[in-house]
């Protein structure tokens, strides 16, 4: 459990002193995301329809860069080996690594997603739909996105591979995300569509610690 | 470690030895019940009311889309098997059956597109149960491409078989898609609880018809996977000397 956590904290501290490519991807995020009024000509309405749905890509996108160097540069310089060779178990080591991507990047997208598309004029319902079914979201696409990032980690193959293989597994929860963000609160009722996601959720976490751990030992043998 | 008195046959030599047996029978069944079925549904089966004679592209396009969904299923319980027992056979069934899946889901949305252009009007619609089968296409495709990453055959079988594990979310999406959402594709009629709602005149033949592809993919299978048993004995004796 301690090993967990120093592991989590190393990594958030590293990359806010390098300011690698999780950090950088924000930016992206938050850039992309101004730009979309000039895309749509200053046209409210398109952009009010389409917007949930362009959040929702860009988030995936963000994650997509972000994730696909996640075990590779540390393997690089060795820093994989000796938390290895140290005795931590692999699935501790490959779910440190996708939390800690979920903290560094994926958080602040959860909280300034809704705060930006305040500037969008949405009602203040559908801005918490969207901020909660990002929390539940985005974790999916950490955890999917870092599986088959270890998995490509064992055979030396570009990152074009990587979403050639991660896009598939994560189009089910783009689907559900975006029918949970339009879905109408009732009060005191979750969704339908939330349920699905919660359980999506439950499934991914209790089953990818496992698969990556594998998947992490096949670079090990 | 699983243990079920089927994997008696995960030597492959038993298994090879039981495939010889059983092969001739499995060929002769599939061509009966193949031309039976589609004679059956192509000739015999009545036209429907509003469809007409398109309503017999039914038992090319509902038979290969049950057994993509078949294919994709065994595959991912073949892949814990290969994860949990390291059975060799089960690692040679995922490569094997990998591509047939494939095919039959390319079959499903091309003989799809073609019912639909009369039908809907348009050839694509980006309706649920089209998009989630498209993206069970591309998930075969990405399964099947980690087997050509390594030379390792255990290596890039177990990176499959993960992969596959992970998409196998996927399958209660694209069974269950068209009665989640409202889609122009028309929800089940024959798989479901209260019962098949088609009439038996056409559901018989489907039903035949479904048989005589599955026997299909079996015969396919023994061939492909007796090949890649003797790729692999290649490649051991390559090792060796």
């Amino acid at each position: 459990m301690l090993d967990f956590l120093n592991l989590i904290i190393s990594d958030i501290k590293i990359s806010i002193r390098k300011k690698n490519e999780s950090i950088i991807s924000i930016f992206f995020f938050i850039f992309s995301i101004l730009i979309l009024p000039l895309i749509f000509q200053g046209d409210q309405n398109i952009l009010k329809k389409f917007l949930i749905g362009i959040i929702w890509f860009l988030t995936l996108l963000t994650i997509i860069f972000s994730v696909e160097k996640l075990f590779e540069k540390d393997y690089e310089d060795g820093v994989l080996d000796q938390i290895y060779i140290s005795g931590v178990p692999l699935e501790t080591i490959f779910l440190s690594k996708s939390l800690s991507i979920w903290i560094i990047t994926c958080f602040p997208i959860v909280i300034l997603s809704p705060l930006l598309l305040l500037l969008f004029n949405l009602q203040t319902d559908k801005l918490i739909n969207i901020f909660f079914s990002l929390l539940i979201g985005t974790p999916i696409l950490c955890m999917i996105g870092s599986v088959t990032s270890a998995l490509v980690l064992g055979f030396n193959k570009g990152s074009s591979v990587i979403s050639l293989i991660t896009l598939p597994l994560y189009l089910p929860v783009l689907i559900f995300g975006i029918e949970a963000s339009n879905s109408e609160i009732i009060f005191n009722q979750i969704s339908q569509e939330f349920k699905i996601l919660i359980g999506y959720l439950l499934i991914v976490v209790a089953v990818s610690p496992w698969i990556g751990g594998l998947a992490l030992r096949l670079k090990y043998r | 470690m699983i243990n079920f008195k089927i994997f008696k046959y995960a030597n492959p030599a038993k298994f090879l030895n039981l495939c010889d047996k059983i092969f001739i029978y499995l060929l002769v069944s599939m061509i009966a019940f193949l031309f039976f079925g589609l004679y059956q549904g192509f000739f015999n089966s009545p036209e429907d009311y509003q469809q007409g004679n398109l309503v017999r592209i039914m038992y090319v396009h509902v038979p290969s889309a049950w057994m993509a969904l078949m294919i994709y299923s065994s595959i991912a319980v073949a892949s814990c098997i290969y994860l949990i027992n390291k059975h060799l056979l089960a690692n040679i069934f995922c490569k094997s059956a990998s591509l047939i899946g494939a095919s039959f889901t390319l079959i499903a949305l091309v003989t799809g597109s073609i019912w639909g252009k009369p039908t809907w009007g348009t050839w694509w619609v980006w309706d649920a149960r089209i998009t989630s089968m498209l993206i069970l296409f591309f998930l075969y495709l990405g399964h099947m491409t980690i087997f050509n990453f390594s030379e390792n055959t255990t290596k890039s079988g177990q990176a499959a078989a993960l992969l596959a594990i992970l998409g196998f979310i996927n399958i209660p999406i694209i069974k269950f898609s068209v009665d989640w959402w409202n889609t122009l594709h028309q929800p089940a009629s024959v798989i479901k609880l209260s019962g098949p709602s088609i009439h038996s005149s056409m559901l018989i033949p489907l039903l035949i018809t479904a048989l005589g592809f599955f026997l299909y993919f079996l015969v396919v299978l023994i061939i492909r996977m007796r090949s890649e048993i003797t790729n692999e004995k290649i490649n051991n004796l390559s090792f060796t000397e």
